[in-house]
């Protein structure tokens, strides 16, 4: 884990670094003091059970939420203290998808393209580009009020990639997803990180996040239990094992499988 | 009847437990979130406690009515109870459009993965609409009228009165899930449902307009009052009798007519008559509640589906910036537009208030009809004054709850690389060009009602509008933000409504952001009788209108940033 100050020495060399990233709710800690170091050029799967943090976390490293304490740097540069500058570098998938139901394909990306102030040919020609590669060109006038779950989170990837970003955070991308398209963003995804381009990603299918993934964390009730290389976790965990056998490890699954007699 | 028993407890204790859950406090709701919800939260207690004396008066007029049946006294009460009655079996009918439909209907389908058999489900359904107020309210009637009969010594009239009440019930519950299950029905698919809301509300703004075309005006009646004294009024009585005649005949004919008659006929000892018409109302009552059944049987077996609406390519329009505004704030402004465009609430916002203009433009042409404020001023000013103040009251569901309206769309704009200035510029420029197309339209018509006025007034006018926009531009932004609502402008009811806080505030701060510039045109009027005057007054006005809603933005901005994590939660119905 990194110590106190640590986020200072590795600026630059970590594209999100916390530093006692601490969010609470009245008296419930949804996130507590947790120290992320996501190196530049990585694809991070950011894991942990149902109501673990992870979505808070993601929230509060894009701004929709503030932390209750720590310290944050994406890209080298605070949050906080210059959030225009942070959006600008930064493409995210949220939880909730974040598209207007009454703007189509076209006019959500244009949008998007609007408020990076992007070049309208430029705009024009990624938008026609996106939805062509994520099979969304035969509804690209549709409204978003119209389209299925897979679609809309489509839609949303789309929306941020647009900007081309330096860094994606996305929050469980592959949920909806049918296997043709999962397949295909799965090839984005890759691409994106062999040029460079930095992924922070929650998933809970394991087995994506295994395939994906080179760095990973876990967090458990709030708290980072663990971080670093996919090989590194492996090691540490005695040597092989599935990410599954790993994970459950870390997050204290159940000693004994209990079984329910009257099913 | 034991697994009714059972079902209806659990259908019950669902609904109480969704009503405190409704009331207990979220972990992530701030104080002021806490304060909203409960604003809401009160207006309903303070409805049904309004609605229990109500109730008791129902019951004495029901006394009153049983006591006095068949008397020529007791035939105006009748007439009252009727016509309540019939109110009662509209209000059945058009209740389910003003409630969130939708909600329910997936509630329905939740239900429908349980083990309940359809028809016990149907059954469940129609006693909840019991828990109406509008309709509970009016069962102490029911219950006045055998009681007043009994007491007048008509035990057999009593005997039926209770026989027609529970029928008359029966039948206001099944016009009730036939009219929810019809409108169910429609919006199942999304983009129908939305164009028979557009209609439906179009109709009922168009129906309320009809009597000021069709009747007599206040001179024409006053003119009727003296031919009446001076040829002793026979002619005018005989036609006015016919109307009423005609209406009672309509009215009679109607279900509450049979309940009255079979009370009636059974009072004055025609007990037979009175078994037609309760066996009368006993039929009406069978054939709403089969065809309820039957409608309801459909809508669980109807999948829904969107209807889907292309649009065209409009990414060049998209990209159009806004003058005098970035290109963020351009965005959100096309984000609003669209939203009340492509919205049923939105479109009610927008020609909603263009068809209160001929309304507006008879009453003040008919002499006689013009309010007491508008006395004094010609036609064309006054339609201007209330045209402009309705036009901007119209966008109040969105304008009063502009973050939260978004819903995930505002995740959209808070992660995009704009500040919150931005955001709110864009709302504002976004209502100004909703708001130009009917303020234009008023301005046209009043200028056509009254051409021979000086064009300083209707500048005076125009810019008096602008100067109340301007100022209403950082109290909509600050309603919007710390009374925020999750809404749904998909329907017109009263889930697409703003904070109910916020439509009463937001009313009171229109009213003090008109008054300036009405004061200012007024005292260059009054004291220097000038409309040049008048209109450098307002044009003043209006200049220091906008610098305080320029200065107000930055502070409004700052709130706005306080209570964004608040709103974003709201806007995700959390």
């Amino acid at each position: 884990m990194p110590d106190a100050g640590l986020v200072d020495k590795i600026r630059g060399v970590l594209a999100v670094a916390t530093d006692g990233l601490t969010r609470k709710f009245g008296s419930f800690t949804a996130v507590d003091s947790v120290d992320l170091a996501v190196p530049a050029g990585s694809f991070y799967g950011f894991l942990g059970p149902n109501g673990a943090g992870k979505s808070t976390t993601i929230k509060c490293l894009t701004g929709l939420l503030r932390p209750t304490s720590g310290r944050m740097t994406i890209l080298g540069l605070d949050p906080l203290d210059q959030p225009i500058e942070v959006k600008k570098r930064v493409g995210v998938l949220p939880e909730d998808l974040a598209l207007f139901e009454r703007l189509s394909a076209t006019e959500t990306l244009g949008f998007v393209g609007q408020v990076h102030g992007m070049e309208p040919d430029v705009v024009r020609a990624r938008t026609q580009a996106l939805l062509e590669l994520l099979d969304l060109a035969v509804a690209s006038d549709t409204l978003v009020a119209d389209y299925s779950h897979g679609m809309r989170k489509k839609l949303s990837l789309a929306a941020a990639l647009l900007p081309g970003p330096r860094l994606l955070f996305l929050d469980e991308p592959f949920e909806g997803i049918d296997a043709l398209a999962s397949r295909q963003i799965k090839d984005l995804l890759q691409s994106f990180v062999a040029r460079g381009g930095t992924i922070f990603l929650t998933s809970h299918i394991l087995e994506i996040v295994e395939r994906l993934c080179d760095h990973i964390g876990v967090i458990a009730k709030g708290r980072l239990v663990a971080q670093g290389p996919v090989a590194d976790l492996r090691r540490n965990a005695g040597g092989g094992g599935t990410l599954e056998e790993i994970f459950i490890g870390l997050v204290g699954g159940p000693e004994t499988r209990k079984t329910l007699d009257w099913l | 009847m034991e697994d009714l028993v059972r079902y209806v407890r659990a259908l019950v204790w669902l609904r109480w437990r969704m009503i405190m859950r409704s009331l207990a406090r979220g972990r992530r709701r701030d104080l002021l979130e806490r304060f909203s919800i409960a604003l809401e939260t009160i207006a309903p207690i303070v409805a049904v406690i309004m609605i229990v004396p109500a109730g008791l008066g129902f019951g004495v007029l029901g006394f009153i009515a049983g006591y006095w049946v068949g008397q020529p006294a007791g035939t105006t009460v009748a007439g009252i109870v009727q016509f309540i009655l019939l109110f009662a079996c509209g209000f059945a009918v058009f209740s389910p459009l003003v409630f969130p439909a939708n909600a329910q209907a997936s509630g329905q389908l939740r239900l429908l993965l349980l083990p309940i058999p359809r028809g016990v489900l149907y059954a469940v359904q129609t006693l909840g609409v019991l828990a109406d107020p509008w309709i509970a309210v009016i069962v102490p009637l029911f219950v006045g009228v055998p009681i007043g009969l009994a007491a007048a010594g008509r035990l057999s009239a009593a005997f039926f009165a209770i026989g027609g009440g529970v029928l008359m019930i029966v039948l206001i519950l099944g016009l009730a899930m036939l009219s929810t299950a019809v409108l169910q029905l429609v919006l199942r698919n999304r983009r129908r449902g939305e164009r028979a809301m557009v209609a439906v509300m179009l109709a009922i703004v168009a129906t309320s307009m009809l009597p000021s075309f069709v009747l007599p005006s206040l001179e024409e009646r006053r003119e009727r009052r003296r031919l009446e004294r001076s040829m002793d009024g026979r002619g005018a009585r005989d036609s006015d009798a016919r109307v009423a005649r005609f209406a009672s005949a309509v009215a009679m004919a109607l279900p509450p007519g049979y309940y009255m008659r079979a009370a009636r006929t059974a009072a004055a000892g025609r007990l037979g008559a009175a078994a037609g018409w309760t066996a009368g109302l006993a039929l009406a009552a069978t054939a709403l509640h089969v065809a309820g059944w039957l409608t309801y049987n459909r809508l669980l077996e109807t999948p829904a589906t969107s209807g889907m609406r292309q649009t065209q390519d409009r990414a060049r329009s998209v990209m159009r910036r806004v003058p005098g505004l970035s290109a963020g704030a351009s965005a959100v402004a096309w984000a609003f537009v669209r939203l009340v465009l492509r919205t049923p609430r939105g479109k009610m916002a927008l020609f909603g208030s263009i068809l209160t203009v001929p309304f507006f433009s008879v009453m003040l042409l008919r002499s006689g009809e013009v309010p007491f404020l508008f006395a004094a001023l010609s036609p064309g000013v006054s339609l201007a004054m209330i045209g402009l103040g309705i036009t901007l009251l119209s966008l109040s569901p969105i304008a009063l709850n502009q973050f939260a309206s978004d819903g995930a769309g505002l995740t959209l704009e808070c992660l995009s690389p704009i500040t919150e200035r931005d955001l709110l510029m864009g709302k504002a420029a976004g209502s100004a060009m909703v708001l130009a197309f009917p303020a234009m339209f008023v301005m046209i018509v009043a200028v056509i009602m009254s051409p021979s006025m000086s064009p300083w007034l209707w500048i005076a006018l125009g810019l008096g509008g602008i100067s109340a926009y301007m100022l209403m531009v950082p109290v909509n932004a600050v309603l919007s933000a710390i009374l925020p609502r999750k809404v749904n402008l998909a329907g017109i009811g009263r889930d697409s409504n703003a904070h109910q806080g916020a439509n009463l505030l937001g009313l009171i701060g229109l009213l003090l952001a008109a008054a300036p510039a009405g004061l200012a045109a007024g005292a260059a009027i009054f004291w220097l009788d000038s409309l040049p005057a008048a209109a450098l007054l307002v044009a003043a006005w209006a200049a220091v209108a906008s610098g305080i809603a320029w200065l107000a933005m930055r502070p409004v901005a700052t709130l706005v940033a306080a209570r964004k994590e608040n709103l974003l939660f709201v806007a995700q119905g959390r």
